[in-house]
């Protein structure tokens, strides 16, 4: 910290700009952004009259007391007592990796999802995309009614009154027939004229009602896609087993593995395949005990990220290699070479020039030839000491680069030590997803298929560029069977609602292979169906319920069947795979590695954190999501290395008080498409990074970027194309480069986003006063001084307030929570679980520009490059000049954001009306009905976690068609209006319930039995909360794990949320001499 | 220069000095006493929709207030009871009355006390009808059955026990502590129709649960639903009181978020 003059101290950037400007996360005049104090077109005035005359109408119409009215059960349904919450066991249908959930449901009404302890895939976990499924099923912009192409829809601005019931039952009845006609059509040709399209398929039932189905139209064709699909691992899979078929998937299990290299494989991310387990087993490596006298056993996993883009994996990486997509495959040829006398002995490689320039740095102080070295030392002591190492290849790798990791993975001993195994695909396709609807769309263009069925997805936007998949849709009979209308709705003859998986009755397989049910926890809300119940009627089943449908599959009957529903699963894991590697096969695949060629510019398409394929895209919890890396919000960018951007003259730059961002065309294959440049140092220079998911134009009113019916209908224009959300960029990905193509053209346009056109962040709001916030330390420098998170000068020990004796009452409960840097991987799952169960608003895109957004618990990433290497380094680095040392420099740090609860709260003392309080066991409450609204609270907060809200969700209700909406809330928190001041409470309505729960049953309160929503939903497990005073409790002894810390110690003001600090384990080989010498204050690097 | 204002004028200055202590001393008072809880809600008794009498149901009968209030040792809410519950005796008991005036005919007649809970169970209901377009009187007493626009509808019963949306209180916590129905509720056993008796504002709240003295105003488990009890003897209130201040510990001032959430 450049103030604090210690040399050996660290600056964070919250910013690439500030960054470059020079300007550390100090920059105190951010620590309100404009709008989040200032109440924008509206003068205090003009405020004041209004409140006037509001006062005065108020006193009017209050005085006589409003009739409410209570309606009991006509008859009690069985089990549900009004008030108390049940839980039910379901799942999530994925083709990526299925998990296990528990919804909860307060009278008939699913409101929150967590993961299901007895599952695999979720161990009681969830990702973000779990949590927000909540939000889709109440989406009023969902399909609602059986739409025919070219009739008008009938409207539901009324709501679901008698008319529309009416309308959508006339609707329906229209596609029974039309359905009937279909049906008798196909089976003319006996179904020659048919094909079905959808994602591989996970459900049992779907599976026999599709041989049931082929029975009925036998020459009847399936055909499957999805965006984000396995194909080259799949392929590399099937070659390297000499497998006739593409049935095999990998499994990985980290959770005992040492060395882990990602080549592009960002697993972090929740888009990624089994995300899920892979972090949590990444975790299992990263926990340390908190005993000092361990420091010296600790053994922590090290994880390897050779990427182009700057991932969520990347930046929780020990080493990090940055290099063009074309060349990932050359990094792992390279070590593969250097295997070649040792564990990769008898294998031959082709001969292989790699066009990458070994000797330039590919991270401070390592060139990317130091780099390779020390991995391949690495991977060939792990495997003399029979330590783990596996290589996990992402789905951009080309099938041969993914035969050559299986092969180094299988000589280093992965799948004997079964870190890797192999089992059958729990999703099923009988080919690859790319020539699959490649050849569905060659049939449709020469007629011999004319009837199209299409469940679920979206290919009209997300198919290959060059199939022209949306024309295709409206040249033959389509039926798509969708959640919301889509761009492929928009084509099809008939869009039909779909059930959500909260409303229908089906199965899952998840990838171990296990099976579990999916229970509806409410009739379908627009009385949509489900897959399964279509096929049925397709093969001819007729009108079968999907409960019968699933009681059929599995032939359970009665009681069996509820004992199977109350577990969640039906059967458990399947066996796996022997593997016998073909390796004359392989061989010859190895043949055709060849060194990469990379171009100037090349584009790395990546899967959404936040959209996934697009399929998101009207969830507005997700959309607001800052996304992990950039924090943008609402949008996505053309993100670029500093250095690239300075070397396009593109950049987001702030000019007197206003966001300026250059907009860069990107020229792919003959397609152009225009995105706003984000410049993220340490992306590989010559990158191109752009997300999928976005722009989609047949979308609700989130998608639309349109905030609800409190603002009619306002556009937020980017500038590019109106009436988006982002920038659709799937028309530049063509087959054989869905994940990365190289650019015809990179170049600044000319145009300029101004202001709020621009893509809204939220990186560098809610600064705090600079301060070291994140403590990290190598494993090295841990075990040389294991007590480095501790306050080295005498703790400041004066306060201005009280102490408070109940904190001393032995047995009274006293809240805290802990959370582990070590773990956490700053995926953002535990903002959008705190959004869904404490009914936080999404403000929009304008909002989050005038910085005003609402999450209870934020993720601050702060960047860090060590500035005296910086002032170290000749400019001739790389590209010769400042921005590229950043990008060479940068490390990233990610760290999760609440209420503190301080014990002296500095918010408490200058609250005019005691709005917050202190309660006696510890939590900092906030009382809405006192607030009044002053944010002095706000404004006296060390962290800056108050939000004042400036929204009154209520209004979005009186719209009717808007009042599904309501249904989403958690009965047992207010929901906040307009002019209050709110932040975490450390989810004390779980506190009183558990407490209640306890007193009622007579017993006394086990404090671990419960914890918040964030801590809940962690897939890392990286929170613990519980009472600080139960000496047996986790958060307890965590408190006492040498590296708590808490904020900002020199304030006195005893935070109860204390962090562990974050350990880097770098390669010893890579630790530059000169660096351990400096056993900094806070910061060591590698000693020995 | 003459004067403007004329002489009477230099005591305004004392005239409003004591109307303006005055008038905000009189808006103090007024605000104190009249906005109050105990002003705006206690006696407030709604006309229901069905004239159920507690009176007669709890008093007379001397039915358990947890016969039908199910849920009241389990969930936040006591519950009004599902329609099926009343239905499990009215299917059988005071269904039909003598019709006083019918009596002569011997014809019973539904309870029109009743009706209301009853007709929600038919599914068809009789209407009149015109059966002649003449409109001769004679020929005009037909009726004619068609689908009831009610059944299974619920009783839209008015809510009296009212607390601001922002207070969370649960039953069962008090319930089971040994917090009797009559100390928020009164004497419900006596009303023919229920209205409300107890302020319900945060300060009759607190001033319960800062009552240690009291015993935090508790009583013997079993005796919570039974309205008019008394303690038999000072001695026994007394250990009560003791052991309930060992063993209670009820949320006290300050505590604000085991209400507000």
């Amino acid at each position: 910290m450049p103030q604090m003059s210690h040399d050996n101290e660290r600056t964070l950037w919250r910013s690439a700009q500030a960054m470059e400007a020079g300007a550390p996360v100090s920059d105190a005049s951010r620590e309100f952004s404009e709008g989040a104090s200032e109440s924008a077109g509206f003068s205090r005035r003009g405020f004041m009259q209004i409140m006037a005359a509001s006062m005065a109408l108020a006193g009017a119409a209050s005085c006589r007391r409003p009739e409410e009215k209570i309606l009991p059960y006509t008859s009690a349904p069985e089990g549900l007592i009004p008030g108390k919450a049940n839980f039910y066991a379901s799942a999530i249908p994925r083709s990526r990796g299925s998990i296990g959930v528990l919804v909860k449901s307060h009278e008939g009404r699913p409101t929150k999802i967590d993961g299901h302890p007895g599952h695999s895939a979720a161990k009681g976990t969830s990702d973000s995309f779990a949590q927000a499924d909540l939000l889709d099923l109440y989406d009023p912009d969902r399909l609602q009614q059986v739409r025919f192409k070219g009739v008008e829809a009938a409207s539901d601005a009324e709501g679901m009154n008698a008319k529309y019931r009416a309308a959508l039952h006339q609707a329906k009845s229209k596609f029974d027939k039309e359905l009937e006609a279909f049906t008798t059509e196909a089976k003319k040709t006996g179904g020659a004229s048919l094909a079905i399209l959808s994602a591989p398929v996970t459900s049992p039932t779907e599976e026999r009602l599709r041989t049931e189905l082929l029975e009925n139209l036998p020459k009847a064709s399936l055909a499957f896609w999805e965006a984000l699909n396995d194909d080259n691992s799949a392929e590399a899979l099937r070659l390297f087993r000499g497998a006739a078929k593409p049935d095999a998937r990998l499994r990985v299990n980290l959770s005992k593995v040492d060395t882990i290299v990602s080549l592009d494989a960002d697993f972090m991310s929740p888009s990624y395949r089994d995300s899920l387990e892979l972090v949590r087993g990444w975790a299992a490596r990263r926990k340390v005990s908190g005993k000092k006298e361990d420091a010296d056993k600790v053994d922590l996993n090290r994880l390897w990220s050779v990427e182009a883009n700057f991932s969520l994996t990347g930046s929780n990486a020990d080493h990090r290699l940055r290099v063009k997509p074309s060349q990932i495959g050359d990094v792992l040829v390279l070590v593969a070479q250097k295997l070649a006398s040792g564990p990769l002995k008898g294998l031959s490689l082709p001969a292989f020039d790699s066009k990458l320039k070994l000797d330039a740095q590919s991270a401070k102080d390592v060139t990317y030839a130091a780099a390779i070295d020390a991995l391949a030392t690495e991977l060939t002591s792990n495997a003399a000491k029979g330590r783990s190492s596996v290589i996990l290849c992402g789905e951009s790798q080309p099938v041969n680069v993914q035969v050559l990791a299986l092969l180094i993975n299988s000589a280093l001993g992965a799948f004997a030590n079964a870190s890797l195994s192999v089992v059958p695909a729990a999703a099923k396709a009988d080919k690859l997803l790319s020539s699959s609807i490649a050849e569905l769309a060659e049939a449709i263009k020469s007629g011999r298929i004319t009837q199209l069925v299409i469940l679920g997805g979206n290919p009209a936007y997300d198919a290959p560029a060059e199939l022209g998949f949306a024309d295709l849709v409206a040249k033959a009979k389509t039926i798509h069977l969708s959640h919301d209308f889509n761009e492929t709705s928009e084509k099809a003859a008939i869009a039909v609602p779909a059930a959500h998986w909260l409303e229908s009755w089906g199965d899952t397989r998840a990838s171990d292979g296990s099976v579990a049910l999916i229970q509806p926890l409410i009739a379908p809300l627009f009385d949509g169906i489900s897959a399964n119940e279509l096929l049925a009627r397709l093969a001819g089943l007729g009108k079968v319920k999907g409960h019968d449908l699933l009681k059929a599959t599995h032939g359970l009957q009665g009681r069996d069947f509820d004992a199977v529903l109350e577990k969640g699963l039906v059967s458990g894991p399947v066996a796996h795979l022997a593997l016998v590697p073909d390796l004359a096969g392989c061989g010859q695949v190895l043949a055709t590695l060849k060194a990469g060629e990379p171009a100037e510019f090349e584009v790395v398409f990546v899967p959404c954190a936040k959209m996934l394929d697009g399929r998101y895209a009207n969830n507005a919890w997700l959309q607001e999501l800052p996304e992990p890396i950039t924090k943008i919000a609402w949008d996505n960018a053309a993100l670029v290395s500093m250095a690239t951007a300075r070397k396009l003259g593109a950049a987001h730059r702030r000019s007197n008080g206003t966001d300026e961002t250059d907009v860069l065309s990107i020229k792919v294959a003959g397609i152009t498409a225009e995105l706003p440049v984000w410049p993220v140092p340490g992306i590989a220079d010559g990158v191109v990074v752009l997300a999928l998911g976005y722009g989609r134009k047949v979308v609700g009113h989130v998608g639309r970027g349109e905030k609800g019916s409190e603002v009619a209908n306002y556009p937020i224009n980017t500038g590019i194309t109106a009436d988006t959300v982002g920038v659709n960029v799937y028309p530049l990905r063509r087959s054989g480069s869905l994940l990365s193509a190289k650019a015809d053209s990179v170049a600044k346009t000319g145009k300029v986003l101004i202001g709020r056109d621009g893509p809204a962040s939220t990186q560098e709001h809610w600064a705090m006063e600079d301060r070291e916030l994140v403590k990290t330390a190598s494993v090295a420098g841990f075990k040389h001084e294991p007590e480095f998170a501790r306050e080295k000068e005498n703790p400041v020990t004066a306060s201005l307030f009280p102490g408070r004796k109940e904190w001393d009452i032995p047995g009274s409960h006293q809240w805290a929570m802990v959370i582990d840097l070590n773990a956490c991987t700053g995926c953002g799952t535990c903002s959008i679980a705190c959004q869904a169960e404490n009914n936080i608003t999404v403000v929009g895109k304008a909002e989050v520009h005038n910085g005003r957004e609402m999450h209870w618990i934020r993720l601050d990433r702060y960047f860090y490059a060590d500035e005296r290497w910086l002032k170290n380094q000749p400019e001739t680095l790389n590209d010769a000049d400042l921005s590229a040392k950043y990008d060479v420099a940068v490390e990233a740090y990610h760290q999760p954001i609440g209420c503190q609860h301080c014990q002296m709260a500095p918010c408490e003392q200058v609250c005019p009306v005691e709005a917050t309080q202190h309660s006696p066991e510890g939590l900092n409450d906030m009382a809405y009905n006192r607030c009044i609204g002053t944010r002095y609270c706000a404004n006296n907060c060390p962290f800056k976690v108050r939000r004042f809200n400036f929204f009154a969700p209520q209004e979005e209700f009186k719209a009717p068609r808007f009042e599904v909406k309501k249904m989403v809330y958690n009965p047992n928190v207010t929901v906040r209006s307009r002019g209050v001041i709110e932040k975490c409470t450390y989810c004390t309505q779980r506190i009183s319930d558990a407490k209640i729960n306890a007193k009622v049953a007579g017993e006394a309160l086990a404090t671990d039995s419960f914890t918040t929503a964030c801590a809940d939903a962690c897939p890392t497990q990286a929170i613990t909360f519980g009472d600080k005073n139960d000496v047996n409790s986790a958060v307890a002894k965590q408190r006492l794990d040498v590296r708590n810390y808490t904020l900002l110690p020199g304030l006195n003001v005893q935070p109860r949320t204390s962090f562990l600090a974050r350990l880097n384990n770098p390669a010893a080989a890579l630790v530059k001499e000169e660096a351990q010498e400096h056993k900094g204050h806070h910061e060591h690097k590698g000693h020995h | 220069m003459s004067n403007i204002f004329p002489k009477w004028v230099d005591r305004m200055r004392e005239v409003m000095a004591v109307a303006t202590i005055g008038g905000f001393l009189t808006v103090v008072f007024v605000v104190n006493t009249y906005f109050s809880d105990e002003n705006l809600s206690v006696g407030y008794t709604p006309i229901q929709p069905l004239p159920f009498s507690h009176e007669l149901h709890a008093g007379q009968l001397k039915l358990d207030c947890v016969f039908c209030h199910t849920n009241v040792e389990r969930s936040q809410h006591a519950t009004v009871p599902a329609m099926d519950v009343c239905m499990g005796c009215h299917q059988k008991i005071k269904t039909d009355i003598v019709d006083p005036d019918a009596k002569k005919k011997g014809d019973l007649i539904v309870n029109p006390r009743l009706a209301p809970l009853l007709n929600r169970f038919a599914k068809e209901i009789e209407v009149p009808v015109k059966i002649n377009p003449d409109n001769s009187p004679d020929k005009n007493s037909g009726t004619v059955k068609i689908a009831n626009p009610d059944y299974l509808k619920p009783v839209p019963w008015v809510k009296v026990h009212k607390l601001a949306d922002y207070v969370y209180f649960n039953h069962a916590v008090h319930v089971k502590q040994g917090v009797s129905c009559v100390e928020c509720h009164g004497r419900v056993d006596q009303m023919t129709e229920v209205g409300q008796q107890k302020s319900l504002s945060m300060k009759f709240c607190l001033d319960c649960h800062r009552d240690s003295a009291n015993g935090f105003n508790t009583r013997p488990a079993d005796k919570v639903t039974d309205l008019g009890w008394t303690w038999p003897n000072d001695a026994a209130k007394a250990a009560h009181i003791l052991e309930a201040q060992k063993k209670l510990n009820p949320p006290k001032d300050k505590d604000c978020s085991s209400c507000h959430r």
